[in-house]
């Protein structure tokens, strides 16, 4: 069979020492810098990519995949230890992954969070493999209608996502789609609200944004605390997830890995909506899902590996066609063009052995990771039962490093300083600082498809109903708005009678 | 959050609604979006101008602020948390402390003065124990990040006599 | 005389690893930064990092490339603008920052030759016409046909306001007498994502990418847009040949030091970038962006900023377009 004989090319190029042996560093050094609080996959690259140019093609980009997963992996470890998202996938699992943390189950999260990664990572290595090419034709068809319907749709997770009052997490999502409009504007280039400002010209960074409003906040409300405040509080549990514990993950997983594979192979950053989509599918199908938020182990086990399988299939625009769907495959692009290889269809039939090198690499990649982070999951467990006096100043530095590292600026830190004094009073009023960062995130999307769909239509708003799919999608949104806001509405509703 | 519902001191008033914090927040932030906005053009359907977006988005947002501070009149609601001043104005200090001196004179001297100022936001600080934990910070966040992984951080300038 | 200059580079090189405490008297004798005033990773890092590479091994110092994103462009080239004018920050200048941005951001307030000195040309990047496999045209004259036909009916996708595929296109729009629908994105990438997926009728891309699309049957190319037909898809017509008058649109890209920094300096450094390029090597890594090697000297680099300024300023008023 063709699949299988590509396949034997691409792991024999792959399992070469010096490949294994680059994939095994990319992991490593991947982990390191993504585990700095505030610092994802996008920062880590490109932090890391200079020293790839010294290798030959195949090794520099199998170095620089593994460096993908190794920093996305490491965020991930960031945000369930410290609760600081580098990137919008791992406020997710910052959410229940943090909780769990709180609870003693620190261990059993980035137990899980890797084994849900590497399930998804060999789940979506054959889709990549197997359906790559016949799939490629069918995502092009999304178009600026169908991707403005699916953020909407994003939006109406981001609801979902809060525990608290649905006003409120609405309130939050629309300053966060604000937040996203500051900068040059992509169809004019005018600059909008940023006071003259050039460090604003390009808008607010995510990390910076992420770190004040969720991890130096977090720290800030902990400072209050007094002994309440050690992360880890009373005993802990055993080390690694429990049978239980995996036995209630593994659909999760598979469910996340289905939503991330087909999300992330939609050229305009699908993949992005990943872990949402699978956290509030886990929130409606849980049993107890008012545990969420709270530190369930299905909320971190789902979002997780969708995440991860959204990250691989979105490697298959970039493959199969050379477009980028998001900045890390930009990086990728401009990685590539360094090594002389014009991304482009023609990849895969003019250097097989890069293409299918590539492909094998996501799967010995994910194993690596696998192999390096469990046996560190004690270490970084250990990490939490240092003495919040010190531990707080140790996560200053490190994140500190971490934002001034993505842009050599320290105007970043100054506005992560701001950030951190917003989030702590939004605390303080009792908005979530999650939907926030979904709004911030998904705001872009929305307003860029929406404006590009009205010039494409030439101010025809019936594009949207004349196309089925986006038609489709905003039923489901409006569906879904309506499912999680009655029961709150009723809520209400009872709330006042008692109070009468 | 129900744990700490005592009221601010000071304020002459035994009880502030947080929803009507909340709210009122949020209108100020919608009054300030629409000022900063409001040089940016609306445009039309066809040619949505840069203005459309923060102008609409800040309008919602100062509903959702209204409907808030109606419901705090309302129903009672939540009472709003103390406010800790300790905590937030050493850490703040610390970081533009970071932001200031990082490029200037180098990580090796902002990464202490981070970790001392930031450390005075906790009541249990000890000054021994942090002095000598900023300085192991400090030497093991250069080697790894700057020796081992190479990252363009300055690690000490003193014009004339070192830069590195 | 360029083989003195390798000799001595190779001679500087080695003293430098020997023995790094003596510091030779003459430039250079620390590092030079070569600033990219875009983010890793893209079209402008990779030239600078195969420049850079290259130069190192000419010129007897390490050329790193710094990378200073932000505000399209103005942020790093403002920082060059000010920094020491003693050869050792230089930077990487090309049209879009050099000639379009003065005419387009308030904030880029600089002039290309005089607030910088020009120390040599790097490269061309001319593009292609792009068009959907589908549109029912065979040629530029059909494409101009069917535009005329259904004013404002054609939408052509851009990388951005600003672009040289923005400008490209305008030109094009304005030298044919033609009325297309101008539809923004954020890089390249995603524009040629809707060209693909036929909701984009034509655009100007990067011919190696274009290239590829087309061999796969993709897209298809109906002109380049440089003075003479591209190497990569020699069987496609000029611009010119195709019939539209005097329309020439290829992306200029050079090194640039601050205004005042001395002429044996950016003599030596012009030097060293004309021996890089000869190289074959070179060559052969920078055709992946199309690019098309331009050595001179630096008057020619000056006199290619200033027609560059002038041309693209001359259709941003003529053509009327409105930028902010």
């Amino acid at each position: 069979m063709d699949l299988m004989s590509n396949l034997a090319l691409g792991f024999s190029t792959a399992m070469s020492l010096q490949n294994l042996g680059l994939a095994f560093i990319g992991c490593l050094v991947g982990t390191l810098i993504g585990i700095l609080p505030g610092v994802g996959p996008i920062a880590t690259i490109t932090m890391l990519l200079p020293i790839t140019f010294g290798i030959d093609p195949v090794g520099a980009l199998i170095m620089l995949a593994g460096i993908y997963y190794g920093a996305q992996y490491g965020g991930s470890t960031s945000a369930i230890l410290v609760n600081i998202p580098g990137e919008a996938g791992s406020v997710v699992t910052a959410l229940d992954g943090h909780a769990m943390a709180k609870k003693g189950r620190a261990g059993a999260a980035l137990g899980i969070s890797a084994i849900g990664s590497f399930i998804a990572g060999c789940i979506a290595t054959v889709v990549i493999a197997a359906l790559a090419v016949p799939l490629t034709d069918l995502a092009l068809r999304f178009g600026p209608t169908d991707y403005f319907a699916l953020m909407v749709m994003g939006l109406v997770f981001a609801v979902v996502l809060a525990h608290g009052s649905v006003l409120k997490a609405v309130a939050m999502i629309l300053l966060g789609i604000l937040l996203s409009t500051i900068g040059s504007d992509l169809e004019t280039g005018q600059a909008r609200m940023t006071f003259g400002s050039l460090h604003l010209a390009d808008g607010i960074d995510f990390a910076v944004l992420a770190m004040g409003i969720f991890g130096f906040a977090e720290v800030l409300r902990n400072l209050e605390g007094g002994e309440q405040r050690d992360v880890i509080r009373g005993t802990m549990g055993p080390l690694l997830p429990t049978r239980e514990e995996m036995r209630r993950s593994i659909a999760p997983i598979l469910r996340g890995t289905g939503l991330g594979s087909v999300l992330g192979m939609l050229p305009g950053n699908g993949a992005v909506l990943a872990p949402f989509a699978s956290y509030t599918l886990e929130k409606k199908l849980a049993k107890r899902p008012q545990d969420f938020g709270k530190g369930a182990i299905e909320a971190v086990a789902g979002p997780e590996s969708a995440n991860n399988a959204g990250a691989q299939t979105s490697f298959i625009p970039l493959l199969t066609l050379g477009i980028p769907p998001n900045a890390v495959m930009a990086i990728m692009v401009g990685a590539m063009m360094i090594q002389g290889i014009v991304p482009g269809p023609q990849v895969m039939t003019e250097s097989p052995a890069l293409f299918w090198g590539m492909i094998a690499s996501m799967w010995i990649g994910n194993l690596m990771l696998l192999v390096i982070n469990l046996p560190l999951v004690g270490m970084w467990v250990r990490l939490l039962k240092v003495p919040y006096r010190l531990l707080f100043p140790a996560i200053l530095i490190f994140s500190c490093i971490g934002i001034y590292s993505i842009d050599n600026n320290p105007m970043d830190v100054v506005f992560t300083g701001g950030f951190a004094i917003a989030g702590y009073l939004l605390i303080k009023m009792g908005f979530e600082p999650a939907p926030l960062l979904l709004g911030f995130v998904l705001g872009h999307l929305i307003e860029e498809n929406l404006r590009r769909a009205m010039l494409l239509s030439r101010g025809e708003l019936s594009t949207f109903a004349e196309n089925p799919l986006s038609l489709i999608l905003l039923m489901i949104s409006v569906g879904l708005l309506l499912l999680s806001a009655l029961p709150t509405l009723r809520a209400k509703r009872e709330e006042v009678f008692v109070e009468d | 959050m129900t744990d700490q519902s005592q009221p601010i001191e000071g304020l002459g008033r035994p009880r502030l609604s947080q929803d009507r914090v909340a709210g009122l927040t949020l209108i100020a932030v919608s009054a300030f979006a629409l000022w900063a906005s409001s040089d940016l053009e609306t445009g039309t359907l066809r040619f949505i101008g840069p203005g459309l977006m923060p102008r609409l988005l800040a309008s919602l947002v100062g509903v959702t602020g209204l409907i808030l501070l109606v419901l705090s009149f309302l129903r009672l609601g939540e009472a709003m948390p103390r406010i800790a001043l300790r905590g937030p104005v050493c850490v703040l200090a610390g970081i533009l402390a970071f932001a200031l001196t990082v490029q200037t004179v180098g990580f090796a001297i902002a990464a202490p003065l981070l970790a001392m100022l930031a450390g005075l936001a906790d009541r249990d600080m000890r000054w021994i124990e942090l002095l000598g934990f900023a300085a192991f910070m400090t030497v093991g966040c250069i080697l790894v990040f700057k020796v081992g992984l190479n990252l363009p951080i300055p690690i000490l300038t003193i014009p004339g006599i070192i830069q590195y | 005389m360029k083989i003195n200059r390798r000799i001595f580079g190779l001679m500087a090189a080695a003293m430098m690893t020997a023995l790094p405490a003596i510091a030779a008297a003459e430039y250079p004798e620390r590092n030079i930064t070569l600033v990219v005033p875009f983010p890793p990773g893209g079209g402008n890092d990779a030239m600078a990092r195969i420049i850079g590479d290259a130069m190192t091994r000419v010129i007897g110092a390490t050329v790193v490339v710094e990378n200073k994103a932000g505000a399209g462009g103005v942020v790093g080239t403002q920082s060059v603008q000010h920094a020491k004018p003693d050869g050792y920050t230089l930077l990487l200048g090309h049209s879009g920052t050099m000639g379009i941005n003065p005419h387009v951001y308030p904030a880029a307030a600089y002039h290309p030759t005089k607030d910088f000195t020009p120390v040599g040309l790097i490269s061309e990047i001319p593009l292609a016409l792009v068009v959907n496999k589908d549109l029912p045209v065979q040629d530029v004259a059909g494409l101009i046909a069917l535009a005329k036909e259904k004013p404002g009916a054609l939408s052509y996708a851009s990388s951005g306001v600003g672009t040289g595929s923005h400008m490209a296109a305008e030109l094009f729009a304005h030298n044919a007498g033609i009325e297309i629908a101008h539809i923004p994105y954020r890089g390249s990438g995603p524009a040629m994502t809707d060209l693909l997926g036929g909701r984009i009728d034509l655009l100007f891309g990067v011919i190696p990418s274009s290239h590829a699309q087309i061999a796969a049957g993709k897209a298809r190319a109906l002109a380049v847009t440089g003075a003479e037909r591209s190497a990569t898809m020699s069987e496609v017509p000029t611009m010119q040949e195709a019939g539209v008058e005097g329309y020439e649109a290829a992306l200029i890209y050079g090194l640039l030091a601050p205004a005042g920094t001395p002429e044996d300096v950016v003599a030596k450094v012009n030097g060293a970038l004309n021996t890089v390029l000869a190289d074959p090597a070179v060559q052969e890594k920078l055709a992946v962006d199309g690019s098309v090697p331009r050595p001179g000297t630096p008057e020619y680099h000056g006199k290619a900023l200033d027609a560059d300024l002038e041309k693209w300023g001359a259709l941003i008023r003529d053509a009327k377009i409105e930028i902010h």
